[in-house]
């Protein structure tokens, strides 16, 4: 009986680069690309220090907010400690005798409070970008959730700004 | 006798019978797709409503901006800072004002920039790396 000799073909080295492309690919998308398909990079993990501002919240819930109380910061679950926390009565506007507005402020006993405080968090710089976690954009103008112990406020972000010196 | 050789198609064959195809297909494309349309610049002006004063310094001339999905839409070539008016009644809004941010972008044939149509009251949620900001286009040329 003629034995069948196995010859190595052209059609089979295609097939092996396919299969090979292939699993090169799926290593790509799976594991070197981040949520947006796009090559992860690791960037350093670093703290920022976020400038906030929570406007207009009850004088009882202003009590809330003290030096070194953590919060949640964000969507997520990052975590920040409080610094230099600031309460003031709120701003409002009225008008003057002239028709003009002017700021004015609430009752300071009773009155709404604005709460501006310093919060500590991690995360990471990406295009000279705080990521919060590595997934939320601190910017200024930007409002962003923060909530602990009970109470869950808007807090409007003034600024943000690296603490260990490198963006 | 010799024996008679039958022709049968393997699956080998039909994959280089599907990637003949798919070169050809995109050889097509890459031939007959045309001239491409010329893109060209674009000014536009953005106007941000009653910012908190502190936060008007956040803009800079050259700073680029990207939409919040993060598409690059131009860098920012000027850029003025007004005490706000509230646009019913005319007052003046102490400690907030109004920006006034020109960003030239480069836009496709179609006149998109990054995908986006530009154009006069089109609200736009844009950020440099120092400020996130919602405007609302007042201005293209």
């Amino acid at each position: 009986m003629k034995e069948k000799k196995f010859t190595f073909g052209v059609l089979d080295v295609f097939l092996i680069l396919v299969v090979i492309l292939s699993a090169a690919g799926i290593a790509v998308r799976c594991v070197l690309t981040d949520e947006n398909g796009i090559l992860a990079r690791t960037p350093e993990k670093t703290s920022a220090a976020v400038q906030i501002l929570i406007e207009g919240i009850e004088n009882s819930s202003s009590d809330y907010f003290s030096e070194d109380a953590v919060f949640t910061v964000g969507s997520g679950d990052d975590e920040g400690r409080l610094m230099s926390v600031t309460v003031q009565p709120a701003e409002y506007y009225v008008e003057n005798e002239n028709g003009e507005l002017e700021i004015a402020y609430e009752d300071a006993e009773n009155g709404r409070r604005d709460v501006r405080c310093t919060v500590v968090v991690e995360g990471y710089y990406r295009d000279g970008i705080f990521m919060l976690g590595g997934k939320t954009p601190m910017l200024p103008g930007s409002s962003v959730p923060v909530s602990g112990g009970g109470i869950t406020v808007t807090a409007l972000i003034i600024d943000t700004a690296p603490i260990d010196g490198d963006t | 006798m010799k024996s008679e050789k039958r022709a049968f198609v393997t699956a080998a064959d039909l994959l280089i019978i599907a990637a003949l195809l798919l070169i050809g297909f995109f050889a097509y494309r890459y031939v007959y797709s045309g001239p491409e349309e010329e893109s060209f610049e674009l000014d536009y002006v953005v106007k941000v409503a009653a910012v908190r004063s502190e936060l008007s310094e956040k803009v800079a001339v050259g700073d680029e901006v990207y939409s919040a999905d993060g598409a690059y839409m131009g860098r920012v070539t000027a850029f003025e800072s007004r005490g706000a008016v509230l646009t019913t009644t005319g007052k003046t809004v102490p400690d907030r004002s109004d920006l006034y941010i020109t960003i030239e972008a480069s836009a496709d044939g179609d006149g998109l920039v990054s995908g986006y149509e530009i154009y006069v009251e089109r609200e736009l949620s844009l950020h440099t790396t120092g400020l996130s900001f919602d405007g609302v286009c007042i201005s293209v040329r």
